[in-house]
Parts: C-alpha cells; structure tokens; sequence
C-alpha cells in the first residue's frame, strides 16, 4: 500500500531533508518503522512524544484516535508536524566584574557547563584584583537567564552591555 | 441614523470597511471600541500591529521586553533602522500613532511571566500570540482559556507557519489539546539558528490579523478547530483537525492545571530526546 508521508521544515531532517515520501504500512506504528521514524517520534514509553502531531488526511491527531495503531490505507496522506514558536534563542551581551576572591574561579567555563548557553568572551581585562570580562550569552532565553543568576549569586557583579561595545 | 457619530475623517478612513455589507458603520464602531494584546512585536506582530491599527481597533496592547537589533529588520517590519536599540513595544507604539490616531496603546515593554500574564490578558477582547518561545507560548495560552479570553496563535519556522484559534468557553479544543507541553529546547530549532524567510512571517502574521478582526467583528472563525499549515517552498495551505484531547490538563474534566505554569526547563525524560536530535 502506497502512504505519502509529509513533513514540516522542522522535521525534514528527519527524512534527509525531504518533505514527502511514499511508503507503506496498514498502521501508523508501521509507516513509522518503515521511515525509521518511531525511535525519533516517540518516548521511553513508547508513545508519539507530546509536541508532534500526526493526521491522516486532515483528521484529528491519532493522539485522540487510535495512537499507533491507528489503522491507514492506500492513498492515504499522512502529516507529521512539529508545534514551532517564532524565534527561540536570544543572545545576550553582559559585563561581568570578578571581585578579587573570585578572579581565579573559572566561572565562565561552570555557566557552559550547567547551562545550555554558548558562551563567548569578546573583551577581558583580569588583574590579580579584579576581573572585567565582556560576555556574549547566547541560548533559550530561560537558559540564558538563569545563567546570569548563577553568575550573580555567585559575587559577579552582571551589567547589561550597552548595544554596540563589543560589536 | 447609524454613524452620526462618526468624524467626517472616520467616514473617509474607514470608508473601505464601511462597504463592505458585512462590517458597516456597525462593524467599524465594533472595531473602534475593541481592544486586542499583541504578544511580541516582532516578525508575526509586526504586520499584526499595523493591520489591527490601520482597521481601527480602539486600544492596542502591544508585549515585548525585547528591543530591536539589526537582524530584526529582515522581517519586523514596523520597526526602522534608526529605531535599533529601542524598545520594540515603544517603537512599534510611535508606529501606531503615526498611523491611526483612533487607537489607544498600552506599552507593555517587559517580559510576560507567571505573576502578570493573566492580569494582562484579561483586559483585552481577543490576544495575538507572536512570541519567540514556547515559554511564553504556553503562558499566553493558558491564561487565555483561565481567563476566557479568544486567543490567536501564529508561529513561524523557516519556510512554514502555523496558525490556530483558540476559543474560551469550551467552544473550541485548547492550545493544549493540541501541544500538550513544550518540545524540551534544543529540540526544535529556532529562527536564529535555522532562519526564517522575512515574507513568511509577514503571511502568517497577516493572517493572524484577518482571523482577529473576524472575531472582534463577530464572524465565525474556521480555524478554532484546525492548524492551518503554510509551506512556503510549495505555496500550500492545507488544514489539520484538532479535537478535543478527555485528558486534556488544562480544559479536561480530570484537569490539574489551574493557574500559570513557567517552563524554565524540559522535564528529563525528554532531554534524552533533546540531546539525541542535536546529536545529528
């Protein structure tokens, strides 16, 4: 049986880039294994992963019908989808003042480490008494955020850069 | 006589409208005596801002704690050149009232979080979801049914955009019917890293705008129990059923979401997941 399988772009990848494909199986479960899609889509429980969704032929999600084994036919067309946001990441640009107690702590590589931010140091001027870093932070803006409160309660002294200094 | 009240300036602005049998002197009066909240002033709430204004909607809100850098202006189209380093709520304001002088804006210019989104919400007729993130996504979206509020919800990735309404009442399935949690980040791309054509967030957003103005207007809206889909690549829309999820947290009758919940990160069983897709 032929199954049109459609993608969103933000799961195109998932199929080397390429939004449609035709495959076979009587169930969703089957379609999925047939894309080796099924680990990808669906949790340790084995259940399609809550932020997908999928519809055959423009009807409810199978969540509300018969989950995978919800049963599909020739001709059918399946949707794959993604819930998406607009943006996502932001970047944020701070001054970070080191106290001299703190100056030989690698902070910076702890915030990489705890936090899904990339950080990027764009200007740096460290004494034996203090410590002035320029600091890109860029991630999920809640990542980003908590980053700068780690560094705050850790003793740094946090300043947002004004636009345009370390361009 | 309907519309004596009107300005000769009203009439001659709104003249357009007021053709149209289905809106009429009535319609525009409707409109010029709503109020609609405009989350994000960004891509989708860029066209958003200027439609809702220049068809007269009395009281714009308008959210962003942002303000507007370079790579905005590719797509966020209410903001200039000369405005990067402002904030995009006032920006995108000083647009409106050079446009409409029969709209009111509330400058909302910081982030929406747990403790004010409800309060925020609440005092507007219909709310206009442009975010960024999916955070502030689900706060906008469950204060809006916690306080019976319509909301519109458009988001964009790439060369696709999506677009569903939410109905309060029960009249239509919740945003959570149909998006139960966030993806975990990461697993999802955002603009920033995967791009996004300028255009297409001008399409969705615009869209956002027409299904708004249906509401404040009274029409029926088709789309409080679909997703549209837009593929820009292909130029299709197509229609996706949502229905009603039993177990559904926020609106089912078994439900344990009653006020505002703030994602900070994914829940673990899911990061797995997250670190799989990034691994590619």
């Amino acid at each position: 049986m032929a199954i049109t399988v459609k993608t969103g772009t933000a799961l195109a990848r998932l199929l080397d880039g390429r939004r449609v494909v035709e495959t076979q199986g009587a169930t969703i479960g089957e379609v999925l294994d047939s894309l080796g899609l099924r680990e990808r889509l669906c949790d340790g429980t084995g259940q399609v992963r809550r932020h997908f969704n999928i519809h055959i032929n423009g009807g409810e999600d199978v969540r509300l019908l018969g989950g995978l084994d919800t049963p599909v036919s020739d001709g059918d067309e399946v949707a794959v989808l993604s819930a998406i946001a607009g943006g996502g990441t932001v970047a944020r640009k701070v001054w970070l003042t080191f106290p001299h107690d703190l100056v030989e702590r690698p902070l910076i590589w702890e915030v990489g480490r705890k936090f899904e931010v990339v950080t990027n140091i764009r200007q740096a001027s460290v004494s034996k008494e203090v410590g002035i870093v320029g600091l890109e932070l860029s991630g999920e803006e809640d990542e980003v955020r908590q980053a700068i409160a780690f560094l705050t309660e850790a003793g740094v002294s946090v300043e947002p850069v004004e636009l345009g200094v370390v361009e | 006589m309907p519309g004596f009240d009107f300005t000769t300036e009203q009439i001659e602005r709104y003249s357009r409208h007021i053709l149209l049998k289905e809106v009429g002197v009535e319609g525009q009066r409707r409109l010029l005596n709503s109020s609609a909240l405009v989350v994000g002033a960004g891509g989708l709430g860029s066209p958003i801002i200027q439609y809702l204004a220049a068809a007269g909607v009395g009281r714009i809100g308008i959210a962003d704690g942002d303000v507007v850098e370079l790579s905005n202006l590719q797509r966020q189209i209410v903001h200039g050149t000369a405005d990067v380093g402002r904030s995009k709520a006032v920006s995108a304001a000083e647009f409106v009232g050079g446009l409409n002088p029969d709209c009111r804006v509330d400058i909302i210019a910081e982030r929406l979080t747990a403790a004010n989104t409800r309060e925020a919400v609440a005092q507007y007729d219909v709310v206009l979801d442009g975010s960024d993130n999916f955070p502030t996504r689900f706060l906008v979206a469950d204060a809006c049914w916690l306080e019976g509020v319509p909301l519109v919800s458009g988001a964009v990735l790439r060369f696709e955009g999506q677009l569903l309404t939410v109905l309060p009442g029960g009249a239509s399935p919740c945003y959570r019917c149909y998006v139960p949690e966030p993806p975990p980040p990461g697993v999802i791309p955002s603009c920033r890293e995967a791009g996004i054509l300028g255009a297409v967030v001008g399409v969705i957003g615009t869209l956002q705008a027409v299904e708004a103005l249906n509401l404040l207007l009274g029409f029926e809206v088709s789309l409080a129990d679909r997703l549209l889909i837009y593929e820009a690549l292909d130029c299709t829309f197509t229609k996706a059923k949502r229905g009603r999820d039993p177990e559904c947290a926020l609106c089912g009758p078994d439900r344990t979401i009653t006020d505002l919940v703030e994602y900070e990160v994914s829940c673990e069983t899911d990061a797995e997941g997250a670190a799989e897709w990034l691994s590619e």
